[in-house]
């Protein structure tokens, strides 16, 4: 019997407590009721909310024993079968064990026809046996809970039991623990990221990954290695991230954006609002990868060209602009939504009010406009940097691995997202500074994005304050 | 009797501005040009974007729409049992279709292939395939010759679709000259066809760049995104979309998460 079948008879007999609740309270209305009909308050909750309080104590503890089981149980039902090994043929470290039982599972399910391992087909003989057993205790262990659960809940009820108070407090403590997974989730993900910065930090001091400029995070697995200095100083990935992203994206995207959204706001006819509006969002919606590719195959050897014509001979097909105008454009809906919304928010009053002491369209949107709506906009600015440099697919493909401080953007500079990628994928050992390193690095990028997120909500909200 | 004003706030007589003056007019003359010229700039900076677009859009198209469509090789095929390695009696009877998956197509696809002359490497190392598939829905092809299109190998693809500057050197045009005669010979005899790709439509990976399809990719995207879903679905409610499509997204991005009493996600609800 497996655990699903288990799984499906506790459903199906909390389906029948629900019922049996439900009758209950079907009949403490038809024994309070007269010959005159129902004896309005008689009973204080409706037979649907007896039939869900029993339902749901029965079901609760079942159901949190069952999915224990489903976590831990794999691992019990392992001890067990290496435990009954003698002592000499048992695996030495995790990693034989782990080998070792996916050989019995393997056997087992039938996919392995053979194994390497000479202890493992009798553990698979074993394996099925002893599997059954300990599923079948856990589920006679749910079944008693669930038993024992919906015997003492149906035993409560009553005329004046109130049975709809106590269902409405366990939906909102359900509720309450939903909600709490997703806070939890973001929560773990910042320790996990914490905690390995600090072992990279005992690796490497954070002065000199903060503050130093060289950066070549190979470490040598042998001691006579040539090439593997180990120099972690992000003072370049950090340059080369805020070039990219805050400085070459942002002169793209400021200057169009802010100009389109004027446009759309104070031009454009509604007809034609309607069509350029969904166009312009279009931008966004195409998928970075796509953006990736295009930046690396056809407006990074654009440029390259473009840089050969003006005279540079080592002009990198990997350069900053390419990477950064593609990413530029990427955002220009971003930063044009959130000056359409920040013009949009200032009071009509006084833009008729400058327009009626005769003041042309662009003399009110220049003097009057853009200087009420300035927090807004430069608080959406932010918003968008801090999403151009949190920005992976396009300086993945487009941007480079070169750790260059420089401010040309005709070279190749990294930005941090690419290093992390760089770092993270192909073999490496999980406790080399270099593998590390892709934490810190994010950490440090996580903080940046954050305070630059806080900044410009505070910036946005004060100023929608003053309007509203 | 007190002074009802200061003197030096009474309204001064001022002589009503003549807007007919020259430099009047040269005045407003400046304001309406700078007033066309902001406004012919946000069109501009609004058609530069639209032309970004089009331009992205066109390129992909432009250097995508060919891979949907692939070459194929006629070769005329004698499926001879011999070559094949099969009992013609036995691929009829009862295990029948595990003798002929068993068969040396591979070795008679060289020998069809070899038909086709000096261009015999045209034919894509998993030509033998089509060959299987026909026998196995038709075992009556056993021993008579067809015609069959078999995939070409990519560089024989590529230079029908015109993808290689012939005019360049050999070395640097990323194809050899033997290619090169093989397809002018193939497409001389008419041996050669573009038609629609299916198997980068139906077909899972391949590191043949003929062979190589997309499903195996759609269904992990599929997968991934229904997963996504769900949890999405049960974790968390979505903030109520106010403005347009855009700003919707970017909100359930931003930090912090949008909790309904979280006050700095007041601040978007409002516009």
């Amino acid at each position: 019997m497996t655990i699903g079948v288990i799984l499906l008879l506790v459903l199906a007999l909390g389906a029948m407590a629900w019922l049996f609740g439900r009758a209950r309270g079907l009949a403490m209305v038809a024994a309070a009721s007269t010959a005159n009909g129902p004896a309005i308050g008689a009973v204080h909750s409706r037979p649907f909310y007896h039939g869900a309080w029993v339902a749901m104590l029965a079901l609760a503890p079942a159901l949190i024993v069952l999915a224990g089981w489903g976590i831990v149980g794999e691992g019990v039902v392992e001890d067990q079968l290496v435990a009954s090994l003698p002592q000499a043929a048992q695996p030495a470290t995790a990693l034989d064990r782990a080998a070792l039982m996916n050989e019995v599972r393997g056997l087992a399910s039938g996919d392995l026809p053979q194994a390497f391992n000479p202890a493992a087909p009798g553990l698979a003989r074993q394996y099925a046996a002893v599997k059954g057993n300990f599923t079948l205790m856990a589920g006679a262990v749910a079944l008693t809970l669930f038993a024992i659960g919906g015997l003492w809940a149906f035993s409560r009820l009553r005329p004046d039991f109130r049975a709809r108070n106590q269902v409405e407090r366990l939906v909102r403590g359900t509720l309450i623990v939903a909600s709490a997974v997703a806070i939890l989730t973001t929560f773990g993900i910042v320790l996990s990221l914490i905690f390995e910065s600090i072992r990279f930090f005992e690796l490497v001091s954070p002065s000199e990954f903060l503050f130093g400029t060289r950066w070549s995070p190979q470490t040598a697995i042998r001691a006579d290695q040539v090439g593997s200095s180990g120099a972690f100083g992000a003072v370049p990935l950090f340059w080369g991230t805020i070039f990219i992203g805050a400085i070459i994206a942002m002169l793209v995207a400021i200057p169009l954006g802010l100009m389109a959204a004027v446009y759309l706001t104070q031009y454009a006819r509604p007809s034609v609002r309607k069509w350029l509006k969904p166009m312009l969002e279009l931008l966004a919606g195409v998928p970075t990868v796509v953006y990736g590719f295009f930046a690396a195959l056809t407006v990074a050897p654009a440029v390259r060209n473009f840089a050969v014509s003006l005279g540079m001979a080592d002009a990198s097909a990997e350069s900053a602009l390419a990477a950064g105008m593609v990413m530029g454009v990427m955002i220009i809906p971003f930063v044009s939504s959130m000056a359409d919304d920040a013009l949009s928010a200032v009071p009509g009053s006084m833009r008729d009010g400058s327009l009626a002491m005769g003041a042309t369209t662009s003399e009110t949107v220049r003097r009057v406009l853009l200087p009420a709506a300035l927090p807004g906009i430069v608080g959406g600015v932010l918003l968008a940097v801090s999403r151009a440099i949190g920005e992976t697919m396009i300086v993945v493909m487009a941007a480079g691995l070169a750790a260059n401080l420089t401010a040309n953007p005709f070279q190749s500079v990294t930005t941090v997202t690419t290093q992390i990628v760089a770092l993270l994928t192909g073999d490496q050992e999980f406790d080399s500074a270099k593998t590390l390193s892709a934490f810190a690095l994010g950490l440090v990028l996580f903080f940046i994005t954050l305070l630059l997120n806080i900044y410009a909500l505070a910036v946005v909200k004060r100023y929608r304050e003053a309007y509203d | 009797m007190a002074t009802v004003m200061p003197a030096e706030a009474a309204p001064q007589a001022r002589t009503p501005t003549d807007w007919q003056a020259p430099d009047m007019q040269r005045r407003i003359a400046a304001r309406y040009r700078a007033e066309r010229n902001f406004r012919f700039l946000g069109l501009a900076a609004l058609l530069l974007a639209g032309a970004f677009l089009v331009f992205l859009l066109g390129t992909i198209v432009r250097d995508g729409w060919s891979g949907f469509q692939r070459t194929e090789v006629q070769v005329s095929v004698t499926f001879d049992p011999a070559v094949l390695g099969v009992d013609p009696a036995a691929a009829r009877g009862p295990d029948g279709l595990t003798i002929l998956r068993r068969a040396d197509w591979v070795g008679l696809m060289l020998v069809s292939a070899n038909r086709l002359g000096p261009a015999a490497d045209a034919v894509s190392e998993a030509a033998w395939v089509r060959l299987r598939d026909a026998v196995i829905a038709d075992p009556a092809l056993l021993g008579q010759t067809r015609t069959i299109w078999v995939p070409a190998t990519s560089n024989i693809d590529l230079l029908a679709k015109g993808k290689f500057d012939l005019d360049a050197p050999a070395e640097s045009r990323g194809v050899s000259d033997e290619e090169v005669s093989d397809w002018r010979l193939l497409a001389q005899k008419g041996l050669i066809r573009t038609g629609l790709n299916t198997t980068f439509l139906m077909e899972a990976d391949s590191t043949d760049p003929e062979l190589a399809g997309i499903r195996g990719a759609a269904i992990g995207s599929l997968l991934t995104l229904l997963i996504t879903i769900s949890i999405a679905s049960i974790s968390r409610n979505m903030p109520p979309r106010t403005a347009g499509p855009i700003s919707s997204r970017f909100r359930s991005t931003i930090w912090p998460p949008c909790l309904p009493s979280s006050s700095a996600c007041s601040a978007w609800r409002c516009s």
